[in-house]
């Protein structure tokens, strides 16, 4: 902005006018003492000649001066004008922000609140440090960040502060440091009301612990018998997710295990699967026959979710059968990774024999049939075990896998899977699960 | 991703690896190709290292629904390392794939004699 001259114009006429009397007082009497001691006529007359163009001279020029204050006067007042008017958007936009702003000083104290402000806050907000507003002083990082701002530095922070009745309010802020000649001073502050947005992440962080501790609670708890032993573990990506398995014994001497792989993760891949599960005992205990059990969770699936929606579903399994009085094992693998099954002497992998089920209308799987010897284990695990060992080389995991096993007979699900998942970076980008059958005679 | 109209076929060539950040993106762009080619698809694969189950998905809707409408869709670019996902979900049993995009193309030259 323009700096106004100080030295106006109007001071100067005034010095110029005083000075003008003095001077024309001067000459009066300066005239008449000469008049009365006589002074000749020409001399007169040059004297008087003089004098006109000196009046018209400065006639002139107090003209101009006055002129140019004119002038300086309109283009003060444009100037102020303008200015008045900038002060007056500022300030609306200040004041009718519907984020918080205000102002503070370099000591903290708050200078100007906008109305928000004072909605929040209530009306004892100025003149007080702001460190009063602060809803846990030992944790806050404000006081830290000011110190930064004093400095020159805008800062973007995170505060909780306390309302007029005494409640939290969660903000996310920006102080701007005031910076005149290069000297701070005060600074302003606005900031984002998020408290709604904080709650609402609480209350669908509880949903989904619920919603977790209840995906967990349906898994089938280990089953003990003479012959066999089933148990398996389950860590979902984020909580919650698309992998089940589950086990039932089908009469004294049979026993059905099936796991299952909803594809995608995450919420909706927990309905599905969710879904599935309340058909899988009926189907395995009642229905018994793998090609049976398989045909109808494809039908079902295929039905179900895929007669009107957009984008396919679909979900990978793996059904086994295990019969102790005949020792052999059915099994349907619906592309789901290999199952393993672990004997003395030889390891089998029950390989992928069939498409997801979901995808065609309808399917005709055969089943296979391994024999088993007096001791053997089935390792059953989705893909996201194998992902958490090697991202690229499917084989190199499942090996992995087996020779895992092999040298830990001994352990128990969780006791492999801690193995398994000792060195590699828990980005868990896919649930996992795991289930170990083992059958002794 | 980008599409190539040939003569009598049109293919879709995907360059990066398919997952959830690009998942959704893949599945309308399928959808588009599948709209708007003629009735000769490819898939072409050849340069993606990793997809998803939701790939998966997407591809296999995409065969069902270009079948619906007449036309028929294949995957060419079937390799390592994707070759391993795709023995063990056996698409093969209801879509043809190819180990590359000219055995593709050979496949519906052949079909047009």
């Amino acid at each position: 902005m323009k700096q106004i001259n100080r030295l106006s114009g109007s001071k100067w006429i005034g010095i110029l006018l005083v000075a003008y009397v003095i001077m024309e007082l001067f000459i009066f009497l300066r005239l008449s003492y000469r008049l009365r001691s006589g002074m000749d006529i020409h001399r007169f007359e040059s004297y008087q000649t003089m004098s006109f163009l000196l009046h018209l001279l400065l006639g002139i020029f107090i003209v101009w001066l006055f002129w140019k204050e004119r002038k300086e006067t309109i283009q003060k007042n444009a100037l102020l004008f303008d200015l008045e008017q900038l002060t007056l958007r500022h300030f609306t936009l200040f004041d009718n922000n519907l984020y918080l702003a205000l102002v503070v000083n370099n000591d903290g104290i708050i200078t100007e609140t906008n109305k928000r402000v004072n909605d929040v806050l209530g009306d004892k907000v100025i003149g007080f440090h702001f460190e009063h507003l602060l809803y846990h002083k030992e944790t806050s990082k404000s006081l830290e960040n000011f110190e930064d701002v004093l400095e020159g530095i805008m800062v973007d922070s995170t505060e909780i502060i306390r309302d007029k009745h005494g409640n939290p309010v969660y903000l996310e802020y920006k102080s701007i440091p005031i910076v005149i000649d290069g000297k701070t001073n005060g600074a302003c502050v606005i900031a984002k009301d998020i408290t709604e947005k904080k709650k609402m992440e609480e209350d669908m962080k509880k949903d989904l612990e619920l919603a977790t501790i209840l995906q967990q609670s349906v898994l089938c708890k280990p089953l003990v018998t003479e012959t066999v032993h089933i148990e398996g573990q389950y860590i979902p990506a984020n909580n919650i997710g698309g992998d089940m398995y589950v086990w039932y014994k089908i009469s004294d001497h049979q026993y059905g295990v099936l796991i299952m792989d909803v594809m995608g993760h995450g919420v909706s891949a927990a309905l599905v699967s969710m879904s599935i599960r309340a058909l899988l005992e009926g189907l395995i205990v009642r229905v018994q026959d793998p090609v049976l059990v398989i045909e109808t969770l494809n039908a079902h699936m295929h039905k179900l979710f895929n007669d009107h929606t957009n984008s396919l579903q679909f979900f990978t399994a793996l059904y086994a059968v295990a019969d102790t009085k005949d020792m052999n094992l059915t099994y349907i693998n619906a592309g789901h990774p290999p199952g393993l099954l672990i004997q003395t002497g030889k390891t089998e992998h029950l390989n992928s024999n069939c498409v997801p089920l979901g995808i065609l209308e309808e399917i005709k799987p055969t089943a296979e049939k391994l024999p088993l010897k007096d001791s053997a284990q089935l390792i059953l695990f989705t893909d996201g075990l194998l992902e958490n060992i090697s991202i690229s080389a499917m084989n190199t995991a499942v090996h992995q896998v087996k020779e895992t096993v092999l040298a830990n007979s001994n352990l128990d699900s969780q006791g492999v899977l801690q193995i398994l998942l000792k060195d590699t970076e828990t980005n868990k980008q896919d649930d996992i699960s795991f289930l170990k059958m083992v059958i002794s005679k | 991703m980008k599409v190539i109209k040939k003569a009598l076929i049109d293919i879709l060539a995907i360059n990066e690896e398919i997952t959830i950040k690009n998942n959704e993106q893949f599945r309308i762009t399928m959808g588009k190709f599948l709209n708007e080619s003629e009735s000769n698809l490819i898939l072409d694969l050849s340069h993606v290292s990793y997809l998803n189950s939701s790939g998966l998905g997407v591809i296999a809707d995409g065969a069902m629904k270009a079948r619906k409408n007449g036309k028929e869709l294949v995957v060419a670019g079937i390799t390592p390392p994707i070759d391993e996902i795709f023995e063990i979900v056996k698409f093969n049993t209801f879509m043809e794939l190819f180990p590359s995009l000219d055995q593709a193309e050979n496949y519906f030259e052949q079909k047009a004699q």
